[in-house]
């Protein structure tokens, strides 16, 4: 009798504490691979924000009148591959070299500003850039930056063991090899045969400035295992901070670079790595981060501490591909019926759970995003039967659309284990419609070779696409990405928006290449979703300019502000 | 004055169903050098009894209490636990009824003879292992240095017995309790040991208490015997008087069941029925039940324990007269 | 001790066999997983770069059309020679990730460890002696809650009562990095202070069980013949529970401690990756998930190393403390 009563009673604590569990927020799933890629967060729908609640930028908190000093801690997913950053390929090595490596240009938005790059010049040509760096940028072992080491990096990854894309971003963007000449220790032209516009792309994102003094004796075969610029404290850094500590798993500190062509404020910054987004927020709140990723279910907490917020337009969602060889969906007004049907508030409301704006361009985060140039497809679904039923497609007993005894019916393979949640929502909006959509799982590289050989009716994109559409030009030459779509305009377009020697130049091209994939629809588009960025109130964030891509335009800018 | 003295000795133990009197207002004594059998089937309340002396029954579930036991004159249910050390193994020994679980199965014979010795004495590893030695070889185990290194398990049962002998005799106690200290062990072993024990204890003049439910090693080894059933002593006399002149029916009928006596084609004689449980024992007479004496008094009224003389008592309204075993 | 010694090498040469074997079955059941074999070789972001003919030449390159079994003889030969391979993800040796992460981990585990014997014990043994109290019974009651309680619940809610609410402890990682120069001793304050709460969570849903085990193994040996035989004999109560009746009790204590070798590598990948403690669990655990697969073979030969070392040093300890198995 006694061990009934015991039994039951455990019974009821056990199922009571699951209860209380069930509320909270499910954790390990949440873990995002990077920031920028980060996958849609859990399905509880936090209060949709205003516009006037969330802002784009970290506003200032407070004045200040003596900003040098103190230490900030920021967020990183993981461990940095190589320590020697410049070695490094991953995302977290480019915070490492945002930090601690001198940078050219960086982007904001659509503008280019100025860092290391002083200030550039187009000749009468077109054809040559004549390039001005700051003349008094330094190492952080005292020696000066000149354009000796520009040209030396420039000429060293150019060597063929570098296979790995980053390295090769020049020449990726661009057919050709531009020749490099020195005018002066701060000065150096760029020539090329043809104008080459995307070279502040490339500088922006996928250029790496290595120090000659330290790697000339280094070979290129060992240039990613080398141990020469390993040691911190003994790293040699051009950016605004040089690494002087590194402890593995746990944090990598970073201290003010004297040598630095600006002033820096902060004395040390600090990368803590932290996989777990929970475990991010609750540090936040302690104050063990100052700055950090925020998940959006966590986004009504955060307003609530009275944190800073900063909303960045999210991942790239480059669209489902429907693939055109394919017999049922190589019909146009097949396509067009399908942009219809998919509903982007629905996707928003559903994965993004609220945190999110439906996407009238082509894709987000696109320079030269020209969304009025493109076809939006409002969610209707009358305007879709309508246009099945014009190819010729008749409802059967069934509800389901068919022709010539053959169904309408498409299935949408997806990377099972990551996109299970999407995928289902696309067939929820499918029910209904007169289309049977299957969904298929499948596992990862199973997938990836279907998605490759064309082996599938629709699919999720693999690719993020960077931010200028030149580096889009290989995908749609070589990969499924583009549906498989081309015409003899479409190939014309893409090379005049590569080609052209003026920004309004690339911009006519492309948009023209927006609308006619637009009109085409080769994918279907899909929303964007938004990432937040929070920190607390001790950081002044203001000066240093928040990009998109979730990093700081100016390190150096960053300040603490006293308790 | 006797060595031992137990009055009015009552063990109960805590149950499902209520607390079960299982050793009812036991008195008997032990005098100095005398062997003292102490026999009934198992569940008679015999074991927990031997137990009792020492303090060595759980209590819970268990439950003791009696009037006075006396060694030596005093009242051994006074002396706090903490102390009761002194008297176990020194003056009051006892052996068990299963050597092998009765030594620990990780620790050399050598330890386990010397913590005793050396509890009680006081004395320096190598004087208690030198007694160890000496105790080994008393008791009959050959090479008994050797043994001094070796664990239970590689002794057969005999000698296991032996060992834990030498262990309860190395402080000289004057007091030997001995659990049905045969029954485990193969028959042609079990005369050795019990003449062992019989032995030391008379060259030791040492008092015996045996344990057992056999009568046949009872004539062997005891000077004096008890028989019991159902918690409480219903006959006690010499062993002389016992085996020529039983009175008690059920000590008759124990007699009658020792198969030596029966001729060949007889069936065994059993005493019918069994023991009864402790929550059913009968107001008045306990063996009533199964007894073919039994009288219309027996099943109304409880006899006590009386003296008829000689040093016989009997727990009886209709002893069997005659003392012819065969009756 | 000649026939001990034997024992241990003959031991120590069955493992040869088994750790082939083990390898061989694991090598085999990843090339059968559905996909291209050359994720096996090339991490998941160079092959996306590659085109159709670049990844033919690649096959030829890395002899993928070898057979099976000739394949991973390769892999077994660089075993040999004493490197465990790059990690894909990485691009660095294995050795120097697995070694950089070892230290932590086995710290935490073999704290851990240590507590919940500590504590679990003594517990073990007072709820045997106050039988069926009401410290017994809550504990009984705790073993089965503690563990039916999610690890990740668990730790999420720890955080939030005693870092983000008091205030009192670190939320996550090893070291607080407002700490300027630290001395060694505040230095180490710091750690313990930051593995108060995964260590702590782990011992306490640990405790109930062992508690539990304990307990029952105490009623087991103080009932048995030999503890009433020492009593009997005449030793205060206190020699007869240290010599006779604890060392029985810890017998199979001892030995289990050898079977969890093992869990010290895979054991805590969701207290790791909350609480950001760089440790071998998260590794090996993330590594499957990015199918790295340098590094999940040689964490899996890690982790079939240490359950069969672990196996033998239990079987060794058992030896020692039970002289009746030293027989055979």
């Amino acid at each position: 009798m006694k061990k009934l009563l015991a039994l039951l009673l455990a019974l009821i604590m056990v199922l009571s504490m699951v209860a209380c569990g069930a509320k909270k927020e499910p954790a390990a799933d949440d873990q995002a691979a990077d920031a920028p890629a980060a996958d849609a967060p859990a399905a509880d729908t936090p209060a949709v924000p205003n516009e006037e609640d969330v802002a784009l930028e970290f506003e200032a908190v407070a004045e200040v009148d003596d900003k040098f000093g103190g230490q900030l801690i920021l967020q990183t997913w993981m461990d940095p591959i190589n320590i020697n950053f410049y070695a490094d390929y991953g995302s977290v090595g480019c915070s490492n070299y945002w930090t601690c490596g001198p940078q050219l240009v960086v982007y904001k938005g659509g503008e280019l500003y100025p860092l290391l790059l002083e200030s550039w010049e187009l000749d009468e040509t077109g054809l040559v850039w004549t390039m001005k760096i700051r003349e008094n940028a330094g190492w952080s072992d005292g020696t000066p930056i000149t354009v000796d080491d520009i040209i030396f990096s420039m000429e060293y990854f150019r060597q063929d063991t570098f296979t790995d894309f980053i390295f090769q971003a020049d020449t990726m963007y661009f057919s050709e090899t531009p020749v490099y000449e020195k005018v002066d220790d701060h000065t150096y032209t760029v020539t090329t045969t043809v104008p080459y516009p995307t070279i502040f792309d490339f500088y922006a994102v996928n250029c790496f400035i290595i120090p000659k003094h330290v790697f000339e004796n280094v070979p290129a075969e060992e240039f990613h295992t080398t141990t020469v610029n390993s040691t911190p404290g003994e790293i040699v850094c051009g950016g605004p901070f040089k690494i002087t500590e590194y402890k593995i798993g746990e944090y990598i500190k970073c201290e003010r670079n004297e040598y630095f062509w600006d002033e820096v404020y902060l004395d040390e910054l600090y990368w803590r790595i932290a996989p777990d987004g929970n475990s991010m927020f609750t540090a936040l709140q302690t104050g063990e981060l100052d700055f950090t990723f925020l998940m959006g279910s966590k986004y009504q907490e955060a307003v609530d501490a009275g944190m800073q917020i900063a909303r960045t337009n999210g991942a790239n969602y480059s669209g489902i591909s429907m693939n055109t060889q394919d017999p049922i969906l190589s019909d146009v007004n097949i396509r067009k019926a399908f942009s219809h049907i998919y509903d982007q508030q629905l996707f928003i409301d559903q994965a993004f759970g609220g945190q999110g704006e439906i996407n009238k361009g082509f894709v987000a985060n696109m320079r030269f995003e020209d969304p009025d140039a493109c076809v939006y497809y409002e969610h209707d679904v009358e305007k879709a039967k309508a246009l099945i039923e014009e190819s010729g497609w008749t409802l059967n007993a069934d509800g389901i659309y068919e022709k010539d005894g053959q169904l309408l019916e498409v299935t949408y393979i997806y990377e099972a284990g990551y996109d299970d949640f999407n995928a289902m929502i696309l067939q929820s909006m499918f029910e209904g419609t007169g289309v049977k959509f299957n969904i298929e799982g499948q596992e990862y590289s199973v997938w990836l070779d279907n998605v490759d050989a064309g082996n599938y009716q629709m699919s999720s994109n693999y690719s993020s696409l960077g931010p200028d559409p030149a580096n889009y030009y290989d995908n749609y030459l070589n990969t499924s990405l583009f549906s498989f779509y081309r015409s003899e305009t479409l190939d014309q377009a893409w090379i005049d928006g590569m080609t052209g020697a003026t920004d309004e130049d690339r911009q006519a091209a492309y948009s023209a290449v927006q609308h006619e994939l637009t009109d085409a629809a080769v994918w279907l588009v899909q929303p964007r979703n938004w990432g937040y960025y929070a920190a607390n109130q001790t950081c002044g964030l203001d000066e240093a300019q928040f990009t998109s891509t979730g990093m700081f335009v100016y390190f150096h800018k960053l300040y603490k502000i006293a308790e | 004055m006797s060595l031992l003295e137990v009055n009015k000795l009552n063990i109960g133990f805590q149950g499902g169903d209520g607390l079960m009197n299982v050793v009812t207002d036991l008195s008997f004594d032990i005098e100095e050098g005398k062997a003292v059998a102490l026999v009934g089937e198992s569940g008679c309340g015999k074991s927990v009894t031997a137990l009792s002396i020492m303090r060595l029954l759980i209590c819970p579930p268990a439950h003791m209490e009696a009037e006075s036991i006396l060694f030596e004159g005093k009242d051994i249910q006074q002396i706090p636990e903490r102390h009761m050390w002194k008297l176990r193994g020194n003056d009051i020994s006892m052996i068990f009824q299963e050597p092998m679980t009765s030594l620990n199965p990780v620790t050399t014979i050598g330890k386990q003879l010397t913590e005793t010795i050396r509890q009680h004495t006081g004395c320096s590893k190598k004087e208690a292992l030198a007694k160890a030695e000496d105790m080994l070889r008393e008791v009959g185990i050959p090479e008994p240095k050797q043994r001094l290194r070796e664990y239970p398990h590689q002794m057969s049962g005999g000698m296991r017995q032996r060992v834990m002998i030498a262990m309860a005799l190395s402080c000289d106690p004057k007091l030997l309790i001995a659990d049905e200290p045969t029954t485990a062990l193969d028959v042609t072993i079990q005369d050795q040991i019990l003449e062992l024990i019989a032995d030391a204890c008379r060259r030791r003049k040492m008092a015996l208490l045996l344990i057992t439910h056999n009568m046949g090693i009872v004539a062997e080894a005891a000077d004096e015997v008890m028989v019991m059933y159902a918690g409480q002593i219903v006959e006690k006399a010499s062993v002389q008087e016992i085996f020529d002149t039983p009175m008690h029916p059920y000590t008759n009928g124990m007699l009658r069941a020792i198969p030596g006596t029966a001729h060949t084609g007889e069936e065994f004689y059993v005493i019918r029925g069994r023991v009864p449980s402790p929550l059913f024992f009968s107001k008045a007479c306990r063996f009533a039940p199964r007894c073919d004496h039994a009288c219309e008094r027996c099943h109304k009224e409880a006899p006590q324990l009386q003296d008829i003389g000689g040093g016989h008592y009997i727990r009886c309204w209709n002893p069997i007269k005659g003392g012819n075993a065969n009756e | 001790m000649n026939s001990g010694l034997k024992f241990v090498i003959k031991r120590l040469l069955v493992m040869i066999p088994l750790l082939f074997a083990v390898t061989l079955a694991s090598y085999l059941l990843m090339t059968i997983t559905p996909g291209d074999p050359m994720a096996m070789y090339v991490g998941q972001d160079q092959l996306r770069q590659m085109t159709p003919t670049q990844k033919e030449q690649r096959r030829e390159a890395l002899g993928l059309n070898r057979p099976i079994i000739v394949r991973y003889f390769d892999w077994l030969d660089d075993i040999l020679h004493g490197t465990f391979g790059t990690s894909f993800k990485t691009g660095q040796p294995i050795e120097k990730e697995i070694g950089q992460r070892i230290g932590i981990t086995m710290s935490l585990n073999i704290i851990t460890l240590f507590l919940t014997y500590l504590v679990g014990i003594p517990l073990g043994i007072y709820c045997a002696k106050h039988k069926n109290g009401i410290v017994d019974n809550a504990v009984m009651l705790y073993s089965y809650v503690g563990i039916s309680l999610p690890a990740f619940w668990l730790s999420i809610m720890a955080i939030t009562l005693f870092a983000v609410k008091l205030k009192w402890l670190p939320g996550l990682g090893l070291s607080d990095l407002t700490l300027k120069n630290p001395t060694f001793w505040q230095e180490v304050w710091d750690t313990i202070k930051h593995l108060i709460m995964p260590v702590g969570l782990t011992v306490i849903t640990g405790l109930g069980s062992m508690a539990r085990a304990e307990r029952n193994l105490y009623l087991d040996v103080i009932n048995q013949d030999y503890v009433r035989t020492a009593r009997a004999k005449g030793l205060p109560e206190r020699k007869v529970k240290w010599g006779h009746a604890y060392r029985n009790v810890m017998l199979p204590l001892a030995s289990e401690i050898g079977g969890s070798l093992a869990g010290l590598i895979g054991g805590s990948y969701i207290i790791e990756t909350i609480f950001a403690i760089p440790g071998l669990g998260a590794y090996s655990t993330n590594a499957i998930l990015d199918r790295d697969y340098p590094v999940i073979m040689a964490t899996l030969l890690m982790s079939s190393v240490l359950v069969m070392v672990g196996y033998l040093v239990s079987d060794i300890l058992y030896c020692v403390v039970d002289p009746r198995i030293r027989v055979q």
